[in-house]
C-alpha cells in the first residue's frame, strides 16, 4: 500500500479495523503519524462533546443581560449616532456645517482679482541729444538678462518718450531705468509702474499668490545683516518702503519687526508677509558699510573689451552708481586691465 | 417591549443550554463563552422585533452568534480583546481524566479554522447537530456543508500532526541536551 492510499483509508470512519492499513503504518513514520493526529483528533471531539457544564439559570440569565443592556447604551449605527448628537447640540452641528461650507467657498467659489502681473518703466522729455535707438537700449538690457522686455520709442514734438515693458519685478523696473540714465546721461526721473492683470480664482488661491514669502539663512549673521537682507529682499519684491528691526536679548531670542508699504501710486492691496530664518545661531559682527560696492560678477567668455565695459556700468548703475566709466584693456599676455571711475557727485 | 421580551425569553428557553454550551465551545472557555452568550443575546432582543417567523428563532439566534464571534475574531487587533491563558479552566486543578490537555489538544486543531469552520465543527462534532440542520442554518446545499466539514477536519487533522512534530522535534532536542530519556525530563 502506498501512502497515497493510506491517507484516503484514513479519513474513512472504521480505519482502525484495516489490517493492510495498519501494516503500512508499522513501515511509514508519516502516515503513522497522520493515522496518530486522526485519533487524536477523534479523541478530543469526542471528550469534548462529552463535557457538560451546567447552564446558567435562564432566571439569573435573563437579569444579567438585562443588567447589562442597562449598563451599556445600546449601539447604534452612524447615521443614527449623527442624528441623535444632531438632537442634542444643534449648534455645534450648526458650527460645522459652516465651517464646512465656508471651506468649500473658499477653495471652490472662483472670484476676479488683480494681480501684478509685472512692471514697466516709462521716461518721458528725453531731447535729441539724449535719445538712443530701442534696439541699443534692449541690448543694453538684455546684458542684465533682461531679454524678453520690449522697448518702444514714441515721439512727441522734439522729445522722445521710453516704453520699456515685461520687466518682472519692481527692482528689474529701476533697474532699467537706471541703465537707461547710464547710456544717455539722461538725468530725468524714470517712471516705474505696475501692471495689473484680472484673473479668476478662489479666495485660497488668492491669499496665496498674494503671500511675500521670504526665505533668509542667518548662520553667522549679524542682526545688521539679517536686516538688511530681509529689506533687500522685500524691496526686490516690489514694497517701496520696508522698515526692518532685527534685536537679539541677552537670551539669545531674535526679534523682528517688519513694516512695509508701497509706494502712493500702487494699488492698495492686502499683503501676507511670511518670513522664514534658518540657522539662527548669534556670532559677533563688524559693521557693513553702506556706501561699498557690492561684489560684481561678470562673465567675460567671448565678449569684447567694449561689452564687458558696458555690463560693467550697467550692474552699476543697477546698484544706484550711474556715474561709472569703465575701461577694459587687454594686455598682450591675454590678462584684462579694467579701470573704473565714480563720480562720487553723482551718487549722492 | 416587555410583551416582545417576554416572548424571547420563552422561545430561548428549550435549547438556552445547548446555545450556552455552542458560546462557550466556540470562544474557547467558559468566559469568553459567557460573554459572547450574553452579548449576542443583548443584539438579539434588540432585533427579535424584526423577526418574522418565530419558528426560525433558534437557526436566526445561532447565526447571529456565529455572526458576532466572526466580528469579533476579525475586531481590528487595536479593539481585540484579549484573553490571557485560556480562561478559567473549567475543572481547574482538579483534573483526573486529562480534560484540560484534552481541551488544548482541541483549542490548537480549532485555532487553524477560520470562524465559520470553527462554528460548523462545534456544531456538527460537539453539539451532533445534523448536516440537514447545519444545511438549514447557512442556507447552503447539504452537499456543500458535508465538503466543508470535511476540509475543517483535514485542517484539524494537519495542525495537530504539525503539533505532533513539533513535540517530537522538542523532545529530541531535550535528549540532546540533557542526556535525559523523554519520560525523565517530563517528569522534571
Amino acid at each position: 500500500m502506498d501512502c497515497r492510499k493510506a491517507k484516503q483509508r484514513l479519513s474513512k470512519a472504521d480505519w482502525s479495523a484495516d489490517r493492510e492499513l495498519a501494516e503500512h503504518l508499522r513501515v511509514c513514520p508519516t502516515c503513522a503519524r497522520t493515522a496518530e493526529a486522526e485519533k487524536m483528533l477523534e479523541t478530543v471531539l469526542q471528550a469534548a462533546s462529552d463535557e457538560t457544564y451546567p447552564a446558567t439559570p435562564p432566571a439569573i440569565l435573563r437579569s444579567e443581560v438585562l443588567a447589562r443592556a442597562a449598563a451599556q447604551p445600546r449601539k447604534e449605527n452612524i447615521v443614527r449616532q449623527i442624528l441623535a448628537q444632531l438632537r442634542v447640540r444643534p449648534r455645534l452641528f450648526a458650527g460645522l456645517g459652516l465651517a464646512v461650507i465656508a471651506f468649500l467657498f473658499a477653495t471652490l467659489v472662483p472670484f476676479s482679482y488683480t494681480i501684478t502681473a509685472g512692471y514697466e518703466t516709462m521716461i518721458h522729455g528725453v531731447d535729441e541729444e539724449h535719445a538712443i535707438t530701442s534696439e541699443h537700449l534692449a541690448e543694453a538690457l538684455s546684458v542684465l538678462n533682461y531679454e524678453n522686455v520690449s522697448v518702444s520709442v514714441s515721439r512727441s514734438g522734439p522729445e522722445y518718450d521710453y516704453h520699456i515693458t515685461g520687466l518682472p519685478s519692481r527692482d528689474a523696473a529701476r533697474e532699467a531705468g537706471a541703465v537707461f540714465s547710464s547710456l544717455t546721461g539722461f538725468d530725468g526721473i524714470p517712471e516705474c509702474v505696475p501692471v495689473y492683470e484680472m484673473v479668476s480664482g478662489s479666495l485660497y488661491a488668492q491669499v496665496v499668490e498674494k503671500a511675500t514669502r521670504i526665505e533668509i539663512d542667518t548662520e553667522g549673521k549679524t542682526d545688521e545683516q539679517i536686516s538688511n537682507e530681509i529689506r533687500a529682499r522685500l524691496l526686490a519684491q516690489g514694497y517701496s518702503r520696508a522698515d526692518v528691526s532685527v534685536t537679539t536679548d541677552p537670551g539669545g531670542e531674535r526679534r523682528i519687526d517688519v513694516q512695509v508699504g508701497r509706494e502712493a501710486g500702487d494699488k492698495e492691496t492686502e499683503e501676507v508677509l511670511e518670513l522664514k530664518l534658518r540657522n539662527t545661531s548669534d556670532i559677533s559682527f563688524d559693521v557693513h558699510p553702506d556706501d561699498s560696492i557690492e561684489k560684481l560678477e561678470i562673465d567675460t567668455e567671448g565678449k569684447t573689451d567694449e561689452q564687458i565695459a558696458a555690463e560693467i556700468e550697467a550692474k552699476l548703475a543697477a546698484q544706484g552708481k550711474p556715474g561709472a566709466h569703465v575701461t577694459v584693456t587687454t594686455g598682450p599676455d591675454g590678462k584684462k586691465n579694467i579701470e573704473v571711475t565714480i563720480n562720487k557727485e553723482e551718487i549722492r | 417591549m416587555t410583551m416582545n421580551n417576554d416572548r424571547f425569553w420563552d422561545l430561548l428557553e428549550s435549547f438556552h443550554p445547548k446555545a450556552e454550551g455552542f458560546c462557550r465551545k466556540l470562544a474557547g472557555n467558559r468566559d469568553d463563552g459567557d460573554d459572547l452568550y450574553q452579548d449576542s443575546l443583548l443584539h438579539a432582543m434588540h432585533k427579535f422585533s424584526g423577526l418574522r417567523d418565530e419558528k426560525a428563532f433558534r437557526p436566526w439566534l445561532y447565526r447571529l452568534i456565529i455572526n458576532r464571534y466572526r466580528n469579533r475574531v476579525r475586531k481590528p487587533w487595536w479593539r481585540r480583546r484579549e484573553t490571557l491563558g485560556a480562561g478559567t479552566p473549567e475543572g481547574g486543578a482538579d483534573d483526573p481524566a486529562g480534560r484540560y490537555d484534552s481541551r488544548r489538544w482541541l483549542e490548537r486543531g480549532l485555532k487553524a479554522l477560520s470562524p465559520e469552520e470553527r462554528a460548523l465543527i462545534v456544531l456538527f462534532e460537539l453539539q451532533q447537530w445534523t448536516v440537514a440542520e447545519l444545511a438549514e442554518l447557512h442556507g447552503r446545499p447539504p452537499g456543500t456543508i458535508k465538503a466543508r466539514l470535511s476540509r475543517a477536519r483535514l485542517k484539524m487533522r494537519r495542525a495537530l500532526e504539525r503539533y505532533l512534530v513539533h513535540q517530537e522535534q522538542t523532545n529530541l532536542s531535550r535528549e540532546g541536551a540533557y542526556g535525559l530519556p523523554e519520560s525523565e525530563t517530563a517528569v522534571e
